[in-house]
């Protein structure tokens, strides 16, 4: 078992997906301690329900406890930013595969990008958190989180 | 918002486990009313299964050919009896041998009714032991490894904090954007699925994570979730193995029987009784939603109480739930949230004692829902028990009196806990909301709404009145123990409640068999006295003390009532410390016990002084020819002096008992009703025990004007005393006893109002607190119980008869000597005519050696009228004979006799013959104490003697 919880398959057919679901799921990890941190506690279950059944994400996002015995909240929400960085960091992991960028299976990923990968992971990112109803503004902030500071780091 | 700090959890204190305690010593009755609401709807169902059973081909054959039978069997039990004696000794013995007749088709038909509710059972257990899975699923709830090790110490000291003895699995909703949590599982496997929105505050508002784990952890800590989801299981299974395929049978009848030969017609047919069924379903439906979110409502209150007291001065469940915007909601969808609102959250977080509060609703509901409990059980049950109706009657009530009286009891606590506004409102409406609940919930049940009996049915104001002046009785003594009695830890409350469940089973129990059946307004007067009977003053004393009102007949033939009622005064004494020497001077006023036995001791010598001065009273009123008492006198003869003065004296006891109670209740303040009880049981225990003096003034004075004058105490067994005076004059004198409390205590009240009242009130107290001896007063008490409770002992085996029928039939039953009550047989005179002949008196004896013994002893005489003329025979000597019985047949042999019989036309014989020596066999029909024997021309009615 590796540090996401997820069991390494070595079976021929399972290996491909396999690799671009751990991948997905360690960067989502790195984005997410980066822009959500106080989400990282739960990120393990939280990503292996999502990569399961992603479009489950969606459809329950709203959904709070109320009934016998929950505690009702009074519709009292709060943001929950793990499944659009999830949903970011597949189609990142997607974009790193035509890339052939294969050489960060052991720690941050975007750390072996070069300048232009790593803008252009900064846009899938940024347009997948407006896709997922986060504003411009903020979802230009949350990128810039994600990988911008990655970048300040390695000037 | 910032992050928290990332430190440990603070530990759980002692004051943190005290406050705990505090809010789970509150009662809240929750638990008894989710009892009733499932028992409700099981109960419900067996009146479903019923009307499949006899929808089923096979088995309504089977039911249906049974009934006929024995309804061919008993005739009598359909012919309406004209007299008291014919009842009693015709019809009622026809319809207790008619309902052990059809006991095999109630038997059938409730085995079916039990594998159909086993079923059902299995069925709810089934859906109880997935709601885990079915939540899981619907709401994707995920397994919550909690791999962060400070996130699952924190959850650890939160389980203990709140006092779980082991941590429940941890779920997450891995998509939910809310702040709340969830509580499910079984007892084994408690389950708590935290939302991810509530997981971020974890970081960002440690404290209010807390808040709301500890909420749910809370439910587990009180149970609530067993509870909850075994509810809501019970009414699914219902939904599903009842409602279900009562809708398919409303709509195809013949399902079973005829499955291809619906039509629409089908739908309109007996549609009146399928509206009043589907509305009788259709409010239970919305009825047990309802009641099912008032519950929640208090449980959701308790858990928060809970989780604040957990958390302890930092709780921040008061911030969390003050942030909550809640939208406005119309008061009409109130009923039907599963909590609270947040102002009635705030405000018992704030303070636990709002914890104590129950409403009148809630009482409405649950005489509601223990009023379909018991109508709908009570067409099932009681049949499986005849000819003992009080066995399947006690079966229903028990758990009835149970549920309902533990309810009464809790909300009559927290009525004294927390007074409020308009306290005598909120206190009194609790019995008339719980009775007028039981009203309403009569015709809702299935039962009723089939037959159609009227929502509001004005034809029973006694039943009704009976049972609201029952439920007033039981408040006012709950609430004068509640106020009384120091209760640091619920004991006493327990014991009060139990007491009052054992104290008022028998008396709803007597009820409900008599409720609206004409028996509870049977006031019957006593009979005229012969001689004497001319008069008037003596004539109208005869009537008055042998008043006879016929539930009350039934309540002196219960053993069950006095110990209950001892109960009510001696678990209170106990719980009150009667033996401990004085109160502190400081203290509240004491507990008059002593003053309640000296005053019941006196009034039962001043009923002895009364028996004393009776006879001599009587020598002078009356002369001795009215005194004397008649030669052979029976059960049936009419009333003479010696029984009229025995009811008079009783009657003084119970008006002594009366005045007892009042004058206890009048100068005493607390635990009034229980006082006034003691001393009216003290006032009759004395005064039948001075029956002694009564009986042998009168045998001194000679007053009946026997021969030979008798000058000593009369030997009465301990075990008659007992049960024949004791045990009825104690209990009407209980009856006598609760509106004489009312009396005394109302115009104590009153003169203390009149006359300044707090002088009086300290003038009293003063000397209610001078030194009285401890040991005496216990010793007084427990003599007293001790002689009621055996009163109530010794009636024990007549009780049993009544409850358990001796299994008397067939030969078997007609082993032992009969006495003819009725004899009437057709005598043809040949050109004179024919006439039907009546008589009694002649003694037949079967024995089990197959030998049996017409005796005409020293003469019996049957007589009829024939063209005008009066005829009479007389018999005389005896008839022996070999017998032989089968279920309905007796055949005679051997037949030899010896005596005769003489014919008389105007008072004038006419001819003597020899006995006759041949016997026509006889169909007869023997149950217990009755023979019936009939042939061709001839029926006899006979009655066992006893000895």
């Amino acid at each position: 078992m590796d540090e996401t919880g997820e069991t390494n398959e070595t079976a021929e057919t399972g290996e491909t997906n396999e690799t671009a679901e751990t991948l997905a799921r360690r960067l989502g990890r790195v984005l997410v301690e980066r822009a959500a941190p106080a989400e990282a506690v739960m990120f393990g279950p939280v990503s292996r329900a999502f990569l399961r059944d992603p479009d489950r994400a969606s459809a329950t996002r709203q959904r709070s406890a109320a009934g016998p015995l929950g505690f009702d909240d009074a519709g009292e929400t709060v943001e929950l930013l793990t499944p659009a960085l999830l949903k970011a960091s597949v189609e990142v992991t997607t974009y790193l595969a035509e890339q052939h960028v294969t050489g960060a299976t052991d720690g941050d990923v975007l750390a072996a990008l070069t300048v232009a990968q790593r803008a252009r992971v900064r846009e899938i990112v940024e347009r997948a958190l407006r896709r997922e109803g986060i504003a411009a503004e903020r979802a230009a902030l949350l990128a810039d989180a994600v990988v911008g500071g990655d970048r300040q780091a390695e000037e | 918002m910032s992050v928290a700090d990332a430190g440990t959890a603070p530990a759980a204190s002692p004051d943190t486990a005290d406050a705990r305690q505090r809010v789970a010593d509150i009662p809240s009755g929750t638990g008894m009313r989710f009892l009733l609401l499932v028992a409700a709807v099981l109960a419900t169902s067996t009146v479903i299964f019923t009307w499949a059973y006899l929808a089923s081909p096979g088995r309504a054959q089977f039911f249906h050919d049974t009934i006929d039978t024995c309804d061919k069997r008993y005739p009598d039990m359909r012919m309406k009896a004209a007299t008291t004696t014919e009842f009693l000794e015709r019809q009622a013995p026809a319809e207790r041998e008619w309902a052990r007749c059809v006991v095999p088709a109630f038997q059938d038909e409730a085995a079916w009714v039990g594998v159909q509710l086993a079923a059902e059972t299995g069925l709810a257990g089934v859906l109880y032991a997935l709601h885990p899975w079915w939540l899981r699923r619907r709401r994707g709830l995920v397994t919550f490894d909690v791999d962060n090790p400070a996130l699952a110490a924190e959850l650890r000291r939160l389980c203990t904090d709140v006092g779980l003895d082991r941590e429940p699995a941890w779920l997450l909703a891995p998509f939910s954007t809310g702040t709340g949590g969830l509580a499910f599982g079984t007892r084994r496997r408690r389950y708590v699925s935290l939302d991810a929105g509530l997981l971020t505050r974890w970081t960002t508002d440690r404290p209010a994570f807390r808040a709301v784990v500890l909420h749910e952890l809370a439910h587990h800590r009180h149970g609530d979730a067993g509870r909850t989801y075994a509810t809501i299981a019970v009414w699914w299974a219902f939904v599903a193995a009842a409602v279900v395929p009562y809708l398919l049978f409303l709509v195809h009848p013949w399902l079973l029987t005829r499955p291809l030969s619906w039509s629409p017609a089908s739908l309109v047919m007996d549609w009146g009784l399928k509206l009043r069924v589907l509305v009788a379903l259709a409010i239970l439906t919305v009825a047990v939603y309802l009641i099912r979110n008032a519950v929640l409502r208090v449980r959701e209150t308790y858990a928060d109480a809970a989780a604040a007291a957990a958390a302890g001065p930092d709780s921040a469940l008061a911030r969390v739930l003050g942030a909550h915007r809640e939208p406005a909601v119309p008061a009409w969808r109130a009923p039907l949230r599963t909590h609270p609102t947040v102002a009635q959250r705030l405000a018992v977080v704030a303070d636990p004692a709002g914890l104590a509060r129950t409403g009148g609703w809630e009482m409405f509901a649950a005489g509601l829902t223990g009023a379909l409990l018991a109508v709908n059980l009570g067409n099932l049950v009681p049949n499986l028990f005849a000819p003992s109706v009080l066995t399947g009657d006690a079966l229903i009530c028990l758990p009835v009196v149970a549920l309902l009286v533990g309810l009464l009891t809790i909300a009559v606590w927290h009525a004294t806990a927390r007074p409020g506004p308009r306290p005598w409102l909120r206190r009194w409406s609790l019995p008339v909301a719980l009775v007028a609940g039981f009203v309403a919930g009569t015709p809702l049940s299935l039962v009723m709404s089939a037959i159609g009996y009227p929502l509001v049915n004005w034809a029973q104001p006694v039943s009704l009145g009976l049972l609201l002046a029952g439920a007033l009785t039981v408040t006012g003594y709950l609430l004068s123990a509640s106020r009384s009695l120091p209760d640091p830890s619920g004991r006493a409350r327990r014991a009060v409640l139990v007491t009052a469940v054992v104290a008022v089973f028998p008396w709803f129990l007597i009820w409900f068999g008599a409720r609206g059946t004409g028996m509870d307004t049977a006031l019957i007067i006593g009979d005229r006295p012969v001689p004497g009977g001319d008069i008037g003053w003596y004539a109208a004393l005869a009537h008055w003390t042998r008043l006879l009102y016929v539930p009350l007949t039934e309540l002196e033939n219960d053993s069950f009532i006095l110990p209950g009622l001892a109960l009510l005064w001696a678990v209170p004494a106990v719980l009150s410390g009667v033996w401990r020497r004085r109160p502190r001077p400081s203290g509240p006023a004491p507990i008059r016990w002593a003053f309640a036995v000296g005053v019941g001791a006196v009034a039962g010598l001043a009923v002895i002084g009364f028996g004393i001065a009776e006879p001599f009273l009587a020598r002078e009123l009356l002369p001795v020819a009215i005194r004397r008492t008649p030669a052979n006198v029976t059960v049936d003869s009419p009333p003479f002096y010696a029984y009229v003065a025995e009811n008079t004296y009783l009657s003084a006891a119970v008006v002594a008992q009366g005045v007892a109670a009042a004058v206890t209740a009048a100068r005493s303040t607390r635990l009034r009703p229980s006082l006034a009880l003691l001393a009216s049981a003290t006032t009759g225990t004395v005064a039948i025990l001075g029956m002694f003096a009564f009986w042998t003034t009168a045998r001194c004075l000679n007053v009946a004007g026997n021969p030979v004058r008798r000058c000593r105490p009369p030997w009465v067994p301990p075990s008659e005393l007992s049960g024949v005076y004791l045990h009825p004059v104690l209990i009407r004198g209980v009856v006598v006893a609760v509106p004489a409390t009312l009396i005394g205590a109302g115009l104590a009240a009153w003169h203390r109002r009149v006359r300044g009242g707090r002088a009086g009130v300290a003038r009293h107290t003063a000397r209610a607190r001078r030194p009285r001896s401890a040991v005496a007063t216990t010793v007084a008490l427990g003599v007293v119980f001790v002689l009621v409770v055996s009163a109530a002992v010794v009636r024990i085996p007549a009780v049993y008869r009544a409850w358990v029928p001796a299994d008397l039939t067939g030969p078997k039953c007609l082993t032992g000597t009969w006495v003819e009550l009725d004899h009437r047989v057709d005598r043809d005179f040949g050109a004179a005519g024919k006439a039907r002949f009546a008589g009694s008196g002649a003694v037949q004896t079967f024995g089990a050696d197959g030998t049996a013994v017409l005796d005409y002893g020293s003469g019996v005489t049957e007589s009829a009228r024939l063209n005008g003329h009066r005829v009479q025979i007389a018999f005389l000597g005896h008839v022996t004979t070999r017998y032989r019985a089968t279920d309905e047949r007796i055949d005679y042999r051997d037949v030899s006799a010896s005596g005769g019989y003489a014919v008389g036309v105007d008072g004038r014989v006419v001819g003597t013959y020899p006995l006759g020596t041949s016997f026509t066999p006889d169909q007869y029909t023997c149950i217990n104490g009755y023979l019936h024997e009939n042939g061709p021309g001839y029926q006899i009615l006979l009655k066992r003697r006893r000895g």
